[in-house]
């Protein structure tokens, strides 16, 4: 903090201020304190298997939840009238079934990747589009949404489409010094985007045309060409998550994009509470996918059905957006 | 002071701007010297905010010439003026909230290392408000953590950092308590030392007379004089130019009138929103008129949505007796709003005159027991539509598709259906043509006559003078003068609102 300058007028230095940081404190608190709970509670928890298999599942949420808070960053946190990719999920089903698809056909696996990336790119430029000629994002992306299931239910003839491949193998059970490739790859991504949202002009750039545009505008940036960057990558780390996904399971299964966009949503705005500015962020996507992941893995192995894991993370997803609610209310 | 032999800086000549069939500016010239503050003034409308932005290049100017230094200059787009060293700080606080005062500081020119340090950053960013502002300010906090004052410095130290040749200040002290007004004087003294020409656009004439060389008064999109307050001029002889002598189009002849009951139809009791309206207290009784009046920031733009409820404030409301907590319980009371932002707040306008003018009142066209009769509708609006006497006298024309004073007509006629007796009108006329204000003005006559209370919240200073029994004059949130609305005239409220004559506090 700078505190350099010598104070010659008394600044009022807000009270609630330190009382925020606690707060954001207290979000990584929580977590910690849910999964302590599961290891105590269940012996299979916190052991280095389970462990590695909840990172790896995590990696699909956290890969495709950064996508979906560099556009709410840039876009606004408002649900309706803010950024918001709701076809990141299909997006996410579409890359897969493109490199399954793809490489059953022959394509080398590289190739496959690039192709798949492409196809998930030009979606993103699509809901980039759309969003800077004025549409609302909340149903553009919708309308993209639709079509990448379509694109998704045509190419693979609605059947389940094996991935098979080195390369693919690798990212399903390859490990280096005994971190899981998957873990790897998220290791990677989230440091690069957390240096790019968070330590480059470009991040706090585009948290300030999300925060205010006409800020942003003033000081001589150009608030659309942010928007339109902030789906395209959206769009292509979707895709990277999708291909992720689809190497986990060892296919591309049809519909997937649906039953995993909840989660993204979730990772993405539960993201701001580890936050002392509320707004979403990188490292705080990755705790939010390993929590989730997490939380999904313990309820089962504590012996809760399935049926009411969908319960839990939808009272789950109530209480992020309470404490959200009542930080901002208090910020004001 | 700067004297007359320092070097023109800053030279405008007929500038003209027209929108439209509109004229905002016929002709206005404008000086500044070397190291001089010039004072901008003039009523909402006079062309102030045009001016500059055509300075700024928002606008275009029609005709007329620019100079800066002595040479022809061309100001097209906003970076043309950065360019040439023009900068604005800008009424509105053009900030990112939860960005920390460093970030915005830099924002747009925030360097590109590869590598942010944030601390060396913040670091930077603290010296350099200390430089400019000479205060102190942690630049690691979020900018919504700060206050109003706080955030004002982060603006003028982006504006000092460009290093201006000329620098221009909309109402900056609007949000600014007396001490930190001060110290931004402070600021634009140091700056005027190193010869950068300031435009200083302002209501308040006090703070004129401090900081000020020399004022340009603007009236109705014209130059109206020069004051130069140094040399024999006075905030009266502002006032005078600013408001000139005009005839009004009201009827000053008007018997006072006296109160119906004693009892009082609205009761406010030290109604405050924070930071824009600290405790106000009135009371208005059946068969009166109360203006509350003020400039813009003073709390007069909040004021009628904290008593209606609309936003929230503490203190309390009574209407005809009834505690009232929120819009729902002030209209349940017997209260009526006519809001400020007519389309967006007052109006459905997307729905007919005749859906409009009964939507307050639906349990009165309703049969069963929550079925809506048409016919009803139809005999209830077209009765409001004469009485009214809304154009076109169509109860099926789409209420967007009207003038704003008959739009404002359907507004008002809305209350007229459910009988309601306390009266809260928000900027009635702005936006109405002449004819429409005479009949709205006569239908609020006859309902005062009827026994409603009216509170008329206005800006436009000839329709306070106009209408009103009593004046209520806010400056900076606070009621600094209670006036009786007859015998008063616009230059005594605009002086007083203005902060130039200090009034005693009503007892």
């Amino acid at each position: 903090m700078s505190t350099t300058a010598t104070p010659t007028a008394p600044v009022a230095v807000p009270r609630n201020a330190t009382r925020k940081s606690v707060l954001a404190w207290a979000g990584y608190a929580a977590v910690v304190l849910v999964l302590g709970f599961f290891a105590v509670a269940s012996p299979h928890f916190a052991t280095p298997g389970n462990i590695g298999a909840v990172l790896t599942q995590a990696t699909v949420f956290a890969v495709a939840g950064i996508g979906l808070s560099t556009v709410i960053a840039t876009g606004g946190d408002d649900v309706l009238t803010g950024g918001i990719d709701l076809s990141v999920g299909a997006v996410c089903g579409l890359a897969g079934t493109i490199a399954a698809v793809a490489t059953t056909a022959g394509l080398p696996a590289g190739t496959a990747i690039l192709v798949s990336l492409a196809a998930a790119a030009a979606i993103g430029v699509t809901n980039g589009a759309a969003v800077v000629l004025g549409l609302r994002p909340l149903l553009a992306t919708l309308a993209t949404m639709g079509i990448a299931t379509s694109l998704e239910l045509v190419i693979s003839g609605n059947i389940k489409t094996a991935l098979d491949g080195e390369l693919f193998r690798w990212l399903r059970e390859g490990s280096i010094a005994g971190l899981p490739a998957a873990v790897l790859v998220l290791v990677a991504i989230g440091a690069l985007a957390w240096w790019a949202l968070g330590r480059t002009p470009f991040g706090i750039n585009s948290y300030a045309v999300g925060n205010n545009a006409t800020a942003a505008a003033v000081a001589g940036l150009n608030p659309n060409r942010y928007r339109f960057g902030s789906y395209v990558i959206s769009s292509v780390l979707g895709g990277a998550a999708g291909i992720l996904l689809a190497s986990r399971l060892s296919a591309a299964v049809p519909g997937i994009g649906a039953q995993v966009l909840l989660d993204i949503i979730l990772v993405a705005y539960m993201s701001a509470v580890f936050s002392r500015r509320l707004v979403v962020n990188v490292p705080g996507t990755v705790v939010a996918a390993v929590f989730v992941a997490g939380l999904s893995n313990g309820l089962t192995l504590l012996g809760v059905t399935s049926q009411w894991t969908g319960a839990a993370k939808g009272a789950l997803i109530l209480l992020v957006l309470a404490v959200v609610a009542l930080r901002g209310r208090n910020a004001r | 002071m700067t004297s007359v032999s320092e070097p023109v800086l800053l030279c405008l000549s007929g500038i003209a701007k027209s929108f439209g069939s509109a004229r905002a500016l016929d002709d206005v010239d404008l000086t500044v010297r070397r190291g001089e503050v010039l004072g901008l003034v003039g009523e909402n409308g006079a062309g102030k905010s045009t001016l500059i932005k055509i300075l700024t290049g928002l606008y275009t100017a029609d005709g007329g010439t620019i100079e800066l230094d002595g040479g022809a200059v061309q100001i097209n787009r906003p970076a043309d003026a950065q360019s040439l060293g023009i900068h604005v700080i800008h009424q509105e606080r053009h900030l990112a909230g939860r960005l920390t005062v460093a970030e915005n500081l830099y924002l747009g020119h925030l360097p590109r290392t590869g590598w942010l340090d944030r601390g060396g950053l913040e670091r930077r960013a603290a010296e350099d408000i200390k430089r400019c502002t000479g205060q102190s300010l942690d630049a690691g906090l979020l900018t919504d953590e700060l206050t109003v004052a706080q955030q004002q410095l982060i603006q003028i130290t982006r504006a000092v950092l460009a290093e201006p040749r000329v620098l221009i200040l909309d109402e900056p002290t609007a949000p600014l308590a007396s001490g930190e007004v001060e110290q931004l004087f402070g600021t634009l003294r140091r700056l005027r030392g190193q010869g950068v020409g300031i435009i200083y656009v302002s209501h308040y004439l006090q703070e004129l007379q401090d900081i000020t060389d020399r004022i340009t008064v603007l009236r109705n999109g014209r130059n109206a004089g020069d004051i130069h307050l140094g040399a024999g001029g006075t905030l009266q002889d502002v006032v005078e130019l600013m408001v000139g002598r005009t005839v009004t189009e009201f009827d000053h002849a008007r018997t006072p009138r006296t109160p119906i009951t004693a009892e009082p139809a609205l009761e406010i009791e030290a109604l405050a929103v924070p930071g824009a309206l600290e405790g106000l207290d009135l009371q208005i009784r059946p068969g009166e008129v109360v203006a509350i009046t003020g400039l813009v920031g003073s709390g007069v733009d909040v004021v009628a949505d904290a008593i209606t409820g609309i936003i929230r404030a503490s203190g309390s409301v009574r209407v005809n007796g009834h505690a009232v907590r929120d819009s729902a319980g002030f209209v349940a009371a017997g209260g009526a709003y006519v809001p400020s932002n007519r389309r967006r707040d007052g109006l459905l306008i997307r729905h007919t005159v005749a859906e409009n003018l009964t939507a307050a009142s639906l349990r009165k066209i309703s049969r069963f027991g929550g079925f809506l009769s048409k016919a009803r509708e139809r005999a209830l609006s077209g009765r409001l539509i004469d009485r009214l006497d809304v154009r076109p006298a169509d109860g099926d024309a789409v209420g967007g598709s009207l003038s704003g004073g008959n739009q404002q007509k359907v507004v008002l006629g809305k209350w007229l259906a459910t009988e309601a007796s306390v009266f809260i009108l928000d900027q009635p006329t702005s936006g109405v043509d002449v004819g429409s204000r005479a009949q709205i003005y006569a239908h609020l006559n006859g309902l005062v006559d009827d026994g409603a209370a009216v509170l008329v919240v206005t800006v436009d200073l000839e329709e306070l003078v106009g209408i009103a029994d009593r004046i209520l004059v806010l400056h900076r949130g606070r009621v600094v003068a209670d006036l009786s609305g007859h015998g008063v005239t616009t230059d005594r409220v605009l002086t007083i609102a203005s902060g130039a004559e200090s009034v005693k506090e009503p007892a």
